[in-house]
């Protein structure tokens, strides 16, 4: 094993190895970047580059591909406020009032060296601890996913600002949207009303970019100013950010990495999923949550840091089981396959020298993108330059070809088009789109874990048994019971303690 | 006023532009019809009905590396994923039948689907080219289970109805209608759970959150020595899994898998459908792409777009019938 | 239009949608109906609870008005435009339709003035853009772009 090791660390420093990585990073920074364009579509369209290289390299590429791909959403997050990638949402909540207040170039540095230590904590797991990691994502059963959807759906009320019961509303509403199209268990179609091209369902991309991208052009159109915002380069950006996370952050990025990696772990939840609960815990355990969502650095910090923490994660159910964990996992899978390597406990034992090639470089890949989002950063930040009628028009243009390019289907086209028309009304009227798009991206989840928790309670005859007696679940229960409760306390302490300062 | 009339001008020029260029495609079209001998002379696109890096993806990609060298043109993968395949299935349907548009279909989904909701195809809607898959389905357990031959498994469920648990992937899909088979033909009665894709019903296995699956070969070979299989639904011993007993030998008439085959919509001219199962024959024989499917862990099996349609027929007579009987077809 | 007003709407339409989902779970097969049942009834109760709110609290939790100050004229503009843009690229296809997209919605929302220089510029961005675009797509992504008789 260890002779594999020292074969992998020098592998992934070889000269070529880091030539085809770099470009492979300025790629996925660029796809991710661009909404629409994810960082599954971008790994599948490498796999067939990699039929001539040895299969060292072509993994190497296909990983540079993916860690670019989810930094990338970071970039259109916070300076447009449209997520490049459904990982990036929480990106854009305090990432673009940064932007609107003159420090783009903080927000964005910030961006990319939570998105290497995220991506470098993630690979340390993936690293050391890949098979009691795998063991516990075989310990999630659909109970488990089902109270995982609902923890997840009590960050919504965290996430709303002014009216609760919007939020809660919207949230719902997410729900209800992601139930359209087949149902999962009966295999009938439900809720698509006669109307023959909603059977493919509302799918996240194109309500995603519908909900940020098109919203933020009409809002952009209406605000009508000339610029999206003042920018001016800061010299001692650098300097700043990294003084501030040593002193501050330390904490938040430790605590939003974890939870990036053991969220990635589980085959079915991913960046987005682990992007809002770390956001939700910053803010948590924040001494003034208050900033957050106005611009809090810590806020882009969790995000960006525990999104790119999933990128090596998700990675170890298939490295040790064979079990592909993500979409992303499921093209790596294929490349591995095409090129005779068997995933799986034996990738380790067979081909050590292939695996840990991989890993390491991954950590390698992880530094680059410090240098090359570095260099990429300063061109996409010329974005501010540009009047703001320009970037409303190309946005749109970008818009239309990503939500279509996701399935290669123009109805995708409407759907974003119409959600984009509603995300602009609701926000007008108090609708945050952010509890919205947590709800699609729960929905499915939900539905899955609570069904087949059904099935599996009509089979053992104990609902009980099936949904609350089971350690993890019964953790679950705990925190959704917790994630209720403590604002509530919170909030009584608070006025408690203005009625003692005012008496 | 300038304005108004310059913004005119402006639509005025865009619309005869438009015309023009549109009467120059349509006229090259024309010619085109008429002298071009040739087929294909030019990329030849295929619809894969379901997402990058699923197992119709790998395979289509082993036949891109030989399409090439085949054809004189390149294979571009168009991916149409949604709704267990049917968005698909029903752009292939409706797609042009000038042979430059073909697609991966698989097989029961295109029998099922219509079967159990109204859809804008059948099997009548394409002209199949030939088959090159047959995953066969099998029934395993953990390596650790009580149950170690078909027979302990099936003795448990009819001693405990519906208590038993079958991991299953989607309804109305391959493994939907195996365990269906296998449970009307042994008179046992297990809860199906249907797993969103494979990679979920292998971890709800490993995770012993399932007593048993409903898979398929290609699913299980990766770690063979997690499980015991304890049947599997061909006619012989497989190929890639000697050791495993045929249902057949079970005492058991079932025989049942996913295939995946390729198609061009129906009304293809027969000219141009002949060349396409010439081509895919031969790569479906080539030695080098044996080879690389026996890499990938995918049961390779030949079988000729006419006898595949023939074979369809059958399915669909024997999966109406076996609906009718759980009471699952669409009533609508 | 008040905010008060405006919830009403909101609450009504989407109790209106909860009444027609919910017909349509009616049809669903046992025990799939449970879970798409719960999540209307919640949604609808929601819908409810924000009417009640609505209707009772003091005027000084819900105020402002929300959509003072829209500039109707180029929000419609720009929705017309897209809506034409996409009919247009289902007919004649990506590239072209999004170049005079550009030039067109670009030039509606500027400040309209008219003069060759003004064109040739917006026809220059036209150009880059889908230039760009094209290499990204086209060449080096490979991604399908929209179809249609032209480009």
């Amino acid at each position: 094993m260890l002779a594999d090791f020292f074969i992998g660390f020098q592998n992934a420093l070889h000269p070529m190895n880091i030539l085809i990585m770099s470009l492979a990073l300025a790629g996925g920074i660029a796809i991710g970047t661009l909404p629409g364009l994810s960082a599954t579509m971008g790994v599948a369209l490498l796999v067939p580059l990699t039929f001539g290289m040895d299969p060292a390299t072509g993994l190497l590429m296909l990983g540079a591909m993916y860690t670019g791909a989810i930094y990338g959403g970071a970039n259109s997050a916070i300076l447009i406020n449209t997520p490049g990638t459904p990982s990036a949402v929480c990106t854009t909540f305090d990432g673009y009032p940064l932007t609107k207040q003159g420090k783009a170039d903080e927000a964005l540095f910030t961006a990319l060296v939570s998105s290497v230590i995220g991506g470098i904590i993630g690979t340390i797991f993936l690293l050391v601890a890949t098979q009691p990691l795998a063991l516990v994502s075989l310990k999630f059963g659909s109970p488990e996913y089902f109270w995982m959807a609902i923890f997840g759906l009590t960050i919504i009320s965290s996430l709303s600002e002014g009216n609760m019961i919007k939020g809660l509303l919207g949230g719902v509403l997410g729900l209800l949207l992601a139930t359209i199209g087949i149902d999962p268990v009966t295999g009938h179609s439900r809720f698509i009303f006669d109307y023959r091209p909603l059977i493919g369902g509302i799918t996240l991309i194109p309500a995603m970019i519908g909900f940020f991208s098109f919203a933020q052009v009409l809002t952009l159109v209406d605000e009508n100013q000339k610029y999206l915002a003042e920018y001016s380069p800061n010299k001692g950006v650098i300097g700043k950010v990294f003084g501030h996370m040593l002193k501050f952050s330390k904490k938040n990025l430790l605590r939003s990495s974890l939870i990036g990696t053991f969220v990635g772990i589980l085959p079915g939840a991913g960046g987005n999923v682990a992007s809002f609960v770390a956001y939700n815990e910053a803010k948590r355990w924040s001494k003034n949550p208050e900033t957050f969502g106005k611009g809090e650095i810590e806020g882009v910090v969790a995000s960006e840091s525990s999104n790119n923490a999933t990128v090596s994660s998700s990675l170890i159910p298939l490295l040790s089981l064979g079990i592909p964990g993500s979409p992303v996992a499921a093209v790596l899978l294929g490349g591995l396959l095409i090129h005779g390597l068997q995933p799986g406990a034996k990738l380790f034992i067979q081909t050590g020298d292939i695996a840990y090639t991989f890993i390491i470089g991954l950590i390698v890949a992880n530094l680059l993108m410090l240098f090359i989002g570095f260099l990429g950063m300063r061109l996409f930040a010329q974005v501010l330059n540009v009047p703001s009628h320009y970037i409303a028009t190309i946005v749109i243009v970008l818009s239309v070809i990503g939500s279509y390019a996701i399935r290669n289907n123009l109805f995708d086209i409407v759907i974003m088009i119409v959600c984009g028309i509603v995300g602009f009304i609701t926000l007008k009227v108090g609708f945050e789109p952010g509890p919205l798009v947590l709800g699609l991206i729960l929905g499915t989840l939900a539905e899955e874990g609570f069904s087949l928790s059904l099935l599996m309670a009509k089979a053992s005859g104990s609902m009980f048994g099936t949904f609350v007696a089971r350690p993890i679940s019964a953790f679950l229960i705990f925190m959704c019971i917790m994630a209720i409760v403590s604002p509530i306390y919170v909030r009584v302490k608070k006025s408690r303690k203005n009625k003692l300062e005012n008496a | 006023m300038n304005k108004k009339l310059i913004a005119v001008l402006l639509i005025i020029g865009f619309l005869l532009t438009l015309g023009l260029t549109g009467c120059q495609k349509a006229e090259e079209k024309q010619d085109g019809g008429k002298t071009e001998e040739k087929y294909p002379s030019q990329d030849i696109t295929v619809i894969i009905p379901f997402t990058a890096g699923g197992a119709s993806d790998v395979q289509a990609r082993i036949v891109e590396k030989y399409f090439k060298e085949e054809f004189g043109v390149n294979m571009i993968i168009t991916y149409k994923e949604g709704a267990g395949g049917e968005v698909g299935f029903t752009e292939l349907a409706k797609s042009k039948t000038d042979g430059y548009v073909i697609g991966g279909l698989n097989v029961p989904h295109i029998i099922l689907q219509p079967l159990a909701r109204e859809t804008e195809f059948n099997i009548d809607s394409f002209a199949y080219i030939g088959q090159m898959v047959n995953d066969p389905q099998l029934v395993a357990v953990l390596k650790d289970s009580k149950y170690n031959t078909l027979q302990e498994l099936i003795d448990d469920a009819k001693a405990n109805p519906g208590r038993i648990t079958l991991g299953n992937v989607g309804t109305f899909s391959g493994h939907h209608i195996a365990s269906l088979n296998f449970m009307n033909l042994t008179g046992t009665e297990f809860t199906l759970i249907p797993y969103k894709g494979s990679a979920d019903q292998i971890v709800a296995l490993q995770g012993g959150h399932v007593n048993a699956i409903m898979g398929n070969l290609n699913d299980v070979m990766r770690d063979m020595d997690k499980y015991k299989i304890l049947g599997i639904t061909t006619d012989e011993r497989h190929y890639l899994a000697p050791e495993v007993p045929t249902f057949k030998e079970l005492g058991l008439d079932m025989t049942q898998g996913i295939t995946r085959l390729f198609a061009a919509p129906k009304d293809i001219d027969p000219a141009r459908l002949a060349r396409l199962k010439e081509g895919f024959e031969k790569i479906a024989k080539n030695p080098e792409y044996l080879k690389d499917m026996e890499k990938i862990g995918q049961p390779e099996e030949w079988k000729d777009g006419e006898k595949v349609y023939a074979d369809l027929k059958k399915e669909v007579e024997t999966a109406t019938k076996l609906l009718e009987e759980y009471d699952l077809l669409d009533k609508k | 239009m008040s905010m008060r007003k405006i919830n009403y709407i909101i609450s009504t339409l989407i109790l209106a949608l909860c009444y027609f989902f919910w017909n349509d779970a009616a049809g669903i097969r046992p025990p799939a109906h449970i879970y798409p049942q719960t999540v209307i009834a919640v949604t609808a109760f929601l819908a409810f609870a924000l009417l009640i709110q609505s209707i009772f609290f003091p005027k000084a939790l819900i105020q402002g008005k929300p959509f003072e100050g829209t500039k109707y004229s180029r929000v419609i503009t720009s929705i017309i435009a897209t809506i034409v843009y996409y009919f247009v690229l289902k007919a004649i296809g990506f590239y072209v339709s999004s170049f005079f997209f550009i030039i067109i919605l670009t030039w509606l929302l500027g400040d309209r003035r008219v003069g060759l220089k003004i064109f040739a510029k917006l026809g220059i961005l036209g150009i880059v853009v889908m230039g760009l675009v094209y290499a990204a797509f086209k060449i080096f992504l490979k991604v399908p772009t929209p179809p249609g008789i032209l480009f």
